[in-house]
């Protein structure tokens, strides 16, 4: 049924048309996103989060890891934030645990997003054993439960933020692969399709060229998500001490922050807050883009 | 025609007879088995290997010794072997020996689920009971204050990591105010007067783990809630119902939300992996008895056996959610119970 029979003249023409309806147009759904104003605090959220990230060396007034003042201070003009236990400055070890969870929310979801467009796109448009196959694979990772997983093969394994991402990309792409399917399950028999593989057009192209771009909104959207959700997970695990040493992230500071929380309650507050407002924010901005390409809800 | 929108909440495939489902779920048993039989031996820094290389420190200069070893660990048999031999344990309810605890897994578990259930299924209840509620409410009461206020306190509740939900609710009701226990499962070594006492005991230390893990999980589905409330609202039916003069109340719940808890109903499954998330991070933070708490104290020891006994159980629960779910959905909407929906 997907073979597309092709007529001596079945070349395609240069530059074929796409229906007007059916391409995103930037300008129109970016006001749209702008009149949301819990869509522009996410942005904005999430704006000031990567900027920390980027810029931690010359944000942070002190080195990370190091001692560099009278432990478990309050709040002060020298530590805004404090310092913990061990002395340590916590509005440095904020500002690099941003860099941190962003880098594992970010890689995560954009290569669980870009593996699961990819299946979810070639199973639905192929059909067959491969879609089968993709199904029930699917189903099994939905059921698994993601944390103990996690936590089993970061036991095994060994610590690392490396592997941190690989279990959740391997956990998290079936999310993705799912919503993709059932978009291009529709998209597969619309006219602008048909057409293209009427006038012989190759399958690659035809997923390439006209069902990508029809998908992209809810591939953003859903991909959006699970970069909060991958924030929560490496928090998780470096609250149970099973993160990356090397790298100063949220959890470890509010994991090393809980015998002294009765104490020193912004050795927890902060990172806390941190992972709270980031969360919010990429969640707001998955949110915001899901309104701006449908409105309907 | 409504299209329908292909959203988190709608069930991928169709819905299937009873027995290509069962098929799925022993399929699914056996992938969870499979997974934590290679887990393990996909390890790298084997403890056992370095007992077998000769350039390690470790090394065992005795091949007899080293023969007994392998065998005793039957790891001198193909893998294939070593599987069935795995299965056959399984079977026999054999989860291994623990490490650290030198005691049998099986019984480990046993001892750690009652406390995890008595945390657990409460939570769940009361979780969904909450989110359904408000997110119906507010659904109905959809772009007024009430709307937003709820929205805005439940999106919150959602973005709170549950272990930071856990701090505050120590500290707030724990510490300052000093109304219930800090940690633990019940008072050690306290003797009680009568079982009654025992049992107060017991809930006044289940308190705040069962507040934590209910308020973090009741922001999950308040928008699925909503949002279901909303598109139910928008169909002809109630507009019927509206035109025919029904009282509100019918409306609301009668016509509404029955309708509207249907796509809620496939989502308690994946209520069901969060919730074991949070019960990790919540008997870790408040020392409760439970799996989570033993998981914990196994991730401390590299004590492998444990946790994959505990991976085991906790996907079976999961998988026991699922075909709940799928029973109960079936029971709840008849329109699934014929033939396999046209998607």
């Amino acid at each position: 049924m997907c073979t597309s029979p092709r007529t001596a003249a079945g070349r395609a023409p240069g530059g074929l048309a796409i229906p007007a309806s059916s391409r995103p147009r930037v300008g129109a759904w970016g006001r749209r996103y702008l009149r949301n104003r819990a869509a522009v605090l996410g942005l904005a959220l999430t704006g000031t989060m990567v900027g920390v990230a980027l810029l931690a060396e010359p944000i942070a007034p002190y080195p990370p890891f190091r001692s560099v003042g009278l432990p478990l201070q309050a709040p002060s003009a020298l530590h805004p934030m404090g310092t913990d236990d061990l002395g340590r400055d916590v509005l440095t070890g904020v500002v690099y645990g941003a860099r941190t969870s962003l880098l594992v929310g970010v890689a995560v979801a954009a290569l669980a997003g870009a593996m699961g467009a990819g299946m979810g796109i070639v199973s639905a448009y192929r059909g067959g054993w491969v879609d089968d196959v993709l199904v029930h694979v699917v189903e099994f990772f939905q059921v698994i439960p993601r944390f103990f997983l996690a936590v089993l093969a970061i036991a095994l394994f060994g610590v690392g933020l490396d592997k941190v991402i690989l279990v959740l990309i391997l956990t998290s792409w079936t999310t993705i692969s799912r919503i993709v399917r059932a978009e291009v399950l529709s998209l597969r028999e619309r006219e602008f399709v048909l057409a293209a593989r009427a006038i012989g057009v190759r399958d690659r192209t035809i997923m390439r060229r006209h069902i990508l771009p029809n998908v992209l909104p809810s591939l953003v959207v859903t991909a959006s998500l699970l970069v909060g959700e991958a924030i929560w997970v490496e928090a998780g695990l470096s609250f149970l001490g099973l993160g990356d040493p090397n790298s100063m992230s949220w959890g470890y500071l509010l994991d090393s922050a809980r015998p002294f929380m009765r104490v020193a309650w912004w050795t927890a507050f902060f990172p806390g807050l941190a992972i709270t407002l980031t969360v919010l924010g990429v969640n707001l901005v998955g949110d915001g883009l899901n309104d701006a390409w449908n409105p309907r809800l | 025609m409504v299209r329908r929108r292909s959203g988190p909440g709608w069930a991928f495939p169709a819905r299937a007879p009873w027995a290509p489902r069962l098929a799925l779920y022993l399929l699914t048993l056996w992938g969870m088995l499979t997974l934590n039989f290679l887990l393990p031996r996909a390890m790298p820094g084997d403890p056992l290997l370095a007992l077998m290389d000769p350039e390690s420190d470790a090394y065992l200069a005795d091949p007899g010794i080293r023969e007994r070893i392998l065998q005793y660990y039957g790891l001198d048999r193909p893998l294939w072997e070593q599987y069935l031999v795995y299965l056959g344990r399984l079977a026999r309810g054999e989860l291994g020996w623990s490490i650290a605890l030198n005691t049998s897994v099986a019984g480990l578990l046993a001892e750690h689920l009652p406390w995890t259930l008595l945390l657990m299924v409460p939570s769940i209840l009361l979780a969904t009971l909450i989110s359904v509620w408000a997110g119906a409410h507010a659904g109905w009461r959809r772009d007024t204050r009430v709307d937003r206020a709820l929205l805005v306190a439940f999106l919150l509740l959602d973005t709170v990591p549950i272990f930071l939900l856990g701090i505050l609710l120590l500290m707030v009701f724990g510490v300052y105010l000093g109304r219930f226990p800090l940690s633990g499962g019940q008072t050690p070594f306290a003797s009680y007067a009568s079982p009654w006492a025992q049992l107060a005991d017991i809930l006044r230390h289940l308190a705040l783990p069962m507040a934590t893990l209910t308020l973090g999980l009741a922001g999950r589905n308040f928008l699925l809630a909503r949002n279901s409330m909303v598109t139910v609202l928008g169909m002809e039916f109630m507009q019927v119902a509206r035109g025919k003069g029904l009282p509100e109340p019918t409306l609301k719940y009668r016509h509404g939300l029955r309708n509207a808890v249907l796509p809620l109903v496939t989502r308690f499954a994946m209520q069901m992996g969060a919730a074991l998330t949070g019960m990790i991070l919540i008997e870790t933070l408040f020392a409760y008895p439970g799996m989570g708490r033993l998981m914990f104290t196994a991730v401390a020891a590299r004590d492998y056996p444990v946790l994959e006994g505990g991976f085991l159980v906790a996907g079976v629960a999961v998988l026991l959610a699922n075909a709940l779910a799928d029973l109960s959905y079936a029971w709840l909407d008849p329109r699934t119970r014929e033939a396999p929906c046209p998607t």
